[in-house]
């Protein structure tokens, strides 16, 4: 059975399949028309033009020289064509042109979504079009996509498995020793996950709107597109001043200590998402620093993706 | 440079117990190797895959 793990994330779109991750980030906008204007000349990035069900796309680095947004950084888009764009970009770039019906998809999405009943109704029915066969076109051919069963999952559970399961999908550790806390910085906001032995712990579920956002809200370059400005950020051409980042550090802690008073009571802590990436060494010693046992994965950005694809193979399994 | 430290019992019981524990001439070799790769507690070896299960919602659509 072919398992695709997805992880669609409003900085960055992963996915997974047969364990090979695939990333995008998750800049996806209606490119502008300028006709016979830009003959002879070269446009200002290389972002990719992909048509997805007869709608036209860029997505990826450099989308946002293309036209506006068509990305609208809220739950209920995730199942939108511009977000299948990205989501398909990625299948491309795993297989050749052609038709595939795959078995099963595994979905990871945000805690915030998850624990409001409202819209998890309205978005899982729109996810269903997935189980449709989409068309898909880029530069490497045509693509006919679709999947059997879907399935949907917190994202910090990918980043949980990721950790507790090897590379030939064996538990690590005895579980019923363990209570391992995920702390997921990403674009939009900061999820907090615990487990213990293997059980979610609901009194340390939760979070706050402190992702790598907030961090850009702090910044005054409100023309730019919030994709441009985080690729300016992960690049260090944007630099925050050392104030900034420390306020960012005490919103997130503030957010932390709400939820986990005491980092020490963990056997780990395991920060992922783009914003431990970008953090990185002062997230760790700020960990450090309050007691916790620090597990940095090997990519903090794709290890919720990894994970996923790791659970559903180990579950199938049984 | 010379390093001063106060623990409190509660608070720093990780290090606290670190520290007890450390062979002789090896104090400050432990605090470095504490301060770069922060405290890591001993997680048994796993038990039988059979056991293992993560008890987690899942939808299916």
């Amino acid at each position: 059975m072919t398992i695709i793990a997805l992880d669609p994330g409003f900085g960055n779109t992963k996915v997974c399949i047969d364990g090979t991750t695939h990333i995008t980030q998750s800049a996806v906008v209606h490119p502008h028309n300028i006709g016979l204007a830009d003959i002879g000349m070269k446009s200002a990035s290389r972002a990719e033009i992909v048509e997805v069900d007869g709608q036209q796309f860029a997505v990826g680095e450099g989308a946002w020289n293309h036209g506006h947004s068509a990305n609208g950084m809220d739950y209920i888009g995730l199942a939108s064509p511009a977000r299948k764009a990205l989501f398909f970009s990625n299948l491309a770039n795993a297989v050749d042109p052609g038709i595939y019906h795959f078995e099963m998809l595994v979905i990871g999405l945000p805690v915030p979504l998850l624990m409001d009943k409202g819209q998890t109704e309205g978005l899982f029915s729109r996810l269903k079009v997935l189980k449709d066969l989409s068309t898909y076109s880029c530069e490497q051919g045509e693509y006919q996509f679709s999947f059997d069963k879907i399935k949907v999952l917190a994202q910090p559970v990918g980043a949980y498995a990721n950790w507790l399961l090897d590379e030939d999908l064996q538990p690590r550790f005895r579980i019923r020793d363990t209570e391992a806390a995920v702390l997921d910085i990403g674009m939009n906001t900061l999820d907090l996950y615990a487990f213990q032995a293997g059980k979610v712990t609901p009194r340390f579920v939760g979070g706050g709107k402190v992702g790598v956002r907030r961090l850009l809200d702090m910044l005054d370059w409100s023309d730019r597109d919030v994709h441009e400005l985080d690729d300016q950020l992960r690049k260090r051409r944007l630099r925050p001043s050392n104030s900034q980042i420390d306020q960012w550090l005490d919103e997130i802690f503030h957010e932390v200590e709400r939820f986990w008073p005491n980092l020490g009571r963990f056997t780990s802590v395991i920060p992922v998402g783009g914003g431990a990436a970008l953090l990185g060494e002062q997230l760790r010693m700020e960990l450090i620093n309050k007691g916790a046992a620090v597990d940095w994965p090997a990519d903090p950005v794709l290890a919720n993706v990894v994970g996923l694809w790791k659970w559903a193979e180990y579950e199938l399994a049984r | 440079m010379t390093l001063r430290l106060t623990l409190h019992p509660g608070r720093d019981d990780d290090l606290i117990s670190i520290i007890q524990q450390a062979q002789k001439g090896q104090l400050a070799a432990v605090i470095r190797e504490t301060m770069r790769s922060g405290i890591v507690r001993k997680q048994q070896a796993p038990e039988e895959s059979a056991d293992f299960k993560i008890e987690v919602d899942v939808w299916d659509l």
